[in-house]
């Protein structure tokens, strides 16, 4: 789907149009704040942390509303720990997570309760990363393109996501968020790029394959829709823009997802 | 009003034909004498008998039965010499004749077709017909002629956003209109993602939308239909006519096959910006393609005194993307057979067989890491109409057509380097079936009604699956259906009614009702048409839409019907109406229709309008005041809520300035409310991201548009045997920097804080094009 935006975004910009920008004053009103919980639980041996905020009004840059008061509660197996509060938001607790078991989390705040659930999955091996030299065409930039090579299992639906660092650094605009699932490609060695970004020779890359579930994949597919094309414009990401689907009871936004990788390296022209 | 009762009445209208007197029909073609094309739509009246007449067909054929005697009859057609004919009535008569274009001085601008007074004599309200000679100076987009450019300036006829090409009527959506070329429908109606339509100016004869009160020949849109006719070729001698514009070149060639029995046109458009990039030594724009063409064709033939064939076919294509890297082909193919029977006087008949295809191919990569991608829209059609002139008071028109549907949603090759699995989702099959039957009633030389019924129905058929889904849109059964096994089935009844009371010379009241039915659904990841629209059928879980649509207006015509008024207002009620969950894929997700919600619509308005038709300055002025609402359980609480096309005011203002015999100025307005949107009503933050959070559909708008174009058209030769002419336009002539897009993004400067970035197209779009014929 992304592709074929792309090829629009291609052709609308580069040949027919002297398109402007410019920033413009939007009156938006400001709904009644709502809480989001974010909670990403790593595999191995990692300090766990959740996050308990609330939406702020769209044009207010100051830092959103942090949520201090919460009681958090992870449960799985037969062991429930309380995650406890560390300021500005943050709970966190060192917590050694195992594969295919399922973590329930339960959030209380203000007497409201929320409830969400993900399962640790075993990680998806990566076969192979290269890069290749290529030409532009458009917005797309001549440049050196990363790709990666997996072998998806055949017998269930997988659900992924791909993340990288460049030079160390963390790369994590919204053009970098990659999700898929094996719709297509289920039980083969599919290859998989970073998007359309380009590196230079020398640039160190450095990718993790995330193996998640697929309300983790719901989440980060719609979320993506809704970054990538938000407002009132004709081609916006989603055919019709709302919140992404959040794995949350009780109508929070955010999500609880269990992350479990492989990763790979590659130093661009060697 | 039950079906039974309809039936009756319609029974008991047609019987109650007077008898008695010994009755003679005349009957025959009518032609522009200029260049032997069909007139349709030329009136043919009675001097000595008040109130009765008959208006010619789409083949120009007409038929009127009076009692034996001496008659005036009269031929007319506006910006055509009238014809008086005496006539001796004491068998039945066959009259052809050709009507001459009347020689245009500065005070006969022609604007609109046929009878000066139509707008109050015709029994067709809710109906515009646009000639696209009629169109010819106005203010073009990148200099060509758009004949659906033009319909959106019509009241109650809304653009699909800047440029676009799509169209919403009365508040209904982009895929509630049925848009037919020469009877076959055309599935994606643009070029260029809808900055051009795909008539070609010099290929089209003429349009006519029906916005309301449709007749029951027409079905399957539930919003509108735009009847769209090629031009049938000069049957009198060879012609050649061509242009030369800023973004394409059109040239059409036409005559006689056999001089006064047939003739053929050929008419082909292309752009050339690629010629252009071809030419650059940057490889990335050598290589690339961005064009588009048509190609029109016609001919028809006459057999025999009694038989007519018209063959007529539209091929076009868009190609853009780079070699090797990304396309994206789209484009359509139409094809039209018809054969025109006199049985006798009385009985005509037209038989077509249409074919029409709508296929799309987008690719990415070359060879082994290639991924490419087609889809098929795929109709078989076959109508019958017949048009049986009972008696000066009735005339009958009944027919059926049956269309078999084909989709293809998605044929995916991949090379074997991408790892994804080559695959083709499963086709879809259906038929699209319905019998009509209607009477025009002359009830008194005031009083005329047109009324009918059409039942159509579908039938989905197998190969096939059906899935049944829980409330979260989760596949919980699933149905297979064999080769051939019939699949869900819907049918309806769909009375029409059109009326139209003529108070006096200059006025008359018009009262319109129709109810449809609609089968296949566009379903559309953006706003503005695309070309990977998704079209599905009905189903198990998508029942088909339906819409019935009440409308009442006043005519008024004024100084000797040189200003044409009217005032309509109108009420329509959609059911089964389509919208989107929250994050719904459309593109290639088999399990799409768990993803739909299905609501209620209600749009209604009031569509004012002041044509000038005469004098050195013509033109028009419309206002439409109208909302257009929706309402799903699951989207917005349950609550009535904004459709995205819910303009609210919106101003058109079309003027045609004679500053000689070879200057034409020309200037067209626009005006109206934005679009309803959804915007975030807050932030926050998740994976290192601002998001927007939203809280209600379409609680937003689009700031408001407006833009003004003008056009310059200079004859710059005119003889018998050569014309030419230049025409200068500028679109946006006082660069309103009207808002495409709306996106609320994190601000380049300081990636903390937020802004709303707005995104115009274009600011002025100059444009020159050169026109001759020879």
């Amino acid at each position: 789907m992304r592709s074929i935006q792309f090829i629009l975004a291609v052709i609308t910009v580069a040949f027919l149009v002297t398109a402007c920008e410019k920033v413009i004053d939007v009156d938006l009103k400001d709904a009644t704040p709502k809480i989001v919980i974010e909670a990403v639980l790593m595999k191995g041996e990692n300090v766990f942390e959740v996050k308990i905020s609330k939406t702020a009004p769209y044009f207010d840059n100051s830092p959103s509303e942090k949520i201090d008061n919460a009681d958090v509660t992870l449960t799985y197996l037969d062991r429930s720990v309380t995650i406890p509060n560390t300021g500005n938001g943050s709970y966190t607790l060192p917590i050694n997570a195992i594969i295919n078991t399922e973590y329930h989390l339960e959030v209380n705040v203000e007497d409201e309760v929320y409830n969400a659930s993900t399962t640790m999955l075993d990680k998806v091996l990566i076969d192979s990363i290269y890069s290749e030299y290529e030409e532009g065409f458009g917005p797309r930039e001549s440049g050196y393109y990363v790709y990666v090579k997996y072998t998806d299992p055949g017998d269930i639906e997988n659900f992924y996501r791909l993340t990288h660092d460049v030079n160390g650094e963390y790369q994590n605009t919204e053009d970098d968020l990659r999700v898929f699932n094996d719709v297509r490609n289920n039980g083969n060695q599919p290859r998989v790029s970073l998007g359309f970004k380009v590196f230079e020779e020398g640039d160190v890359v450095d990718v993790k394959l995330i193996h998640f579930d697929e309300a983790s994949y719901d989440y980060f597919s719609s979320l993506n829709d809704i970054i990538g094309g938000s407002g009132g414009g004709p081609s916006g990401g989603a055919a019709a823009p709302g919140n992404p689907l959040s794995n949350w009871s009780n109508d929070a936004l955010g999500y609880f997802s269990a992350y479990n990788y492989d990763s790979a390296s590659i130093i661009i022209g060697q | 009003m039950n079906i039974n009762s309809f039936l009756t009445l319609i029974l008991l209208l047609i019987s109650s034909y007077s008898f008695g007197q010994t009755k003679y029909t005349l009957s025959g073609q009518i032609k522009d004498a200029s260049n032997g094309e069909d007139l349709p739509f030329a009136t043919i009246t009675v001097k000595e008998q008040k109130g009765v007449g008959v208006t010619a067909n789409t083949y120009g054929y007409y038929s009127l039965s009076l009692p034996a005697g001496n008659y005036t009859v009269i031929y007319q057609y506006i910006g055509y010499n009238v014809i008086e004919k005496s006539i001796e009535l004491n068998q039945n008569i066959n009259i052809s004749l050709e009507l001459s274009p009347s020689a245009q001085s500065l005070e006969e601008v022609v604007v609109t077709a046929e009878r000066e007074d139509r707008n109050i004599t015709s029994n067709e309200g809710s109906v515009t017909k646009i000639d696209t000679k009629s169109i010819r100076e106005l203010p073009t987009f990148g200099g060509e002629v758009d004949i659906i450019k033009v319909m959106q300036t019509q009241p109650g006829v809304k653009s699909s956003g800047e440029g676009g090409s799509g169209f919403y009527v009365r508040g209904g959506g982009l895929d509630q209109n049925l848009v037919l070329l020469d009877e076959a429908p055309v599935y994606n109606p643009s070029h260029l993602l809808g900055f051009f339509s795909v008539f070609n100016g010099d290929a089209i004869k003429g349009a006519t939308m029906y916005k309301g009160g449709m007749m029951p020949e027409y079905g399957g849109r539930t919003s509108s239909v735009l009847d769209i006719r090629m031009k049938d070729g000069n049957a009198k001698e060879y012609s050649v006519a061509g242009g030369i514009g800023t973004i394409a070149s059109r040239l059409t060639v036409e005559g006689p096959i056999v001089k006064d029995k047939g003739s053929f046109m050929i008419s082909g458009r292309r752009t050339y910006a690629d010629i252009f990039l071809g030419l650059s030594n940057d490889p990335s724009f050598s290589n690339s393609n961005l064009y588009f063409y048509d190609l029109n064709l016609k001919a028809n033939y006459r057999i025999s005194e009694k038989d007519r064939i018209f063959i007529s076919g539209y091929f076009g294509q868009d190609k853009l993307g780079m070699d090797g890297s990304v396309n994206m082909d789209y484009g359509n193919a139409t094809g039209t057979m018809r054969w025109n029977h006199v049985f006798n006087s009385k009985l005509f008949s037209n038989t077509s067989f249409i074919y029409s295809n709508y296929n799309y191919e987008f690719g990415f990569g070359a060879d082994e890491d290639q991924i490419s991608l087609e889809s098929v829209i795929k109709d078989i059609n076959i109508k019958q109409d017949f048009s049986y002139y009972a008696s000066t008071k009735h005339t009958i028109k009944f027919g059926f057509n049956a269309i078999h549907h084909t989709i293809e949603p998605g044929n995916l090759s991949a090379g074997a380097n991408t790892g994804v699995n080559s695959k083709d989702s499963e086709k879809k099959y259906g038929i699209e079936g319905a019998l009509y039957i209607q009477d025009e009633f002359k009830v008194s030389d005031r009083f005329s009604l047109k009324y009918g019924l059409r039942y159509s129905l579908f039938q989905g058929i197998g190969t096939g699956t059906e899935y049944e889904y829980n409330d979260k849109g989760e596949v919980i059964g699933t149905k297979k259906y064999d080769d051939g096994e019939p699949m869900q089935y819907f049918g309806g009844f769909e009375p029409r009614l059109s009326a139209n009371y003529i108070i006096n010379t200059k006025s008359s009241v018009k009262l319109g009702y129709n109810k449809n039915y609609q089968y296949l659904h566009m379903l559309s990841n953006s706003t503005s048409s695309s070309p990977t629209d998704t079209w599905i059928m009905s189903s198990n879980n998508v029942k088909p839409q339906e819409a019935e649509q009440i409308s009442l207006g006043y005519f008024r015509n004024f100084k000797e019907n040189t200003f044409e008024t009217s005032v309509e207002a109108y009420y329509k009620d959609m059911r089964n109406v389509i919208d989107y969950k929250t994050g719904a894929n459309v593109f290639l997700n088999e399990q799409l229709e768990g993803d739909l919600v299905y609501g209620k619509g209600r749009a209604y308005g009031i569509e004012f309008m002041i044509k000038k038709n005469k004098g050195r300055l013509t033109g028009w002025l419309g206002y439409t005041l109208a909302r257009s609402e929706k309402q799903f359980d699951e989207i917005n609480n349950g609550q009535w809520f904004a459709a995205r096309q819910d303009r609210i005011h919106d101003i058109n203002l079309v003027a045609v300035y004679k500053i000689n015999p070879k200057l034409t100025l020309s200037g067209n307005f626009v005006y109206y409310t934005g679009d309803a949107v959804t915007f975030p009503s807050g932030r926050y933050e998740v994976d290192g991201k601002v998001v927007p959070y939203y809280t209600e559909r379409n609680g937003y708008r689009m700031p408001d548009y407006h833009r003004l174009d003008l056009a310059l058209t200079w004859i710059r030769k005119k003889t018998d045997k050569f014309e030419s002419s230049w025409n200068f336009s500028l679109y946006n002539v006082y660069g309103r920097e009207n808002a495409y897009t709306i996106s609320f993004v994190p601000s380049e400067e300081d990636p903390n804080k937020t802004e709303a970035l707005q995104v115009a197209l274009f600011k002025w779009v100059p444009s020159v094009t050169y026109n001759f014929k020879f």
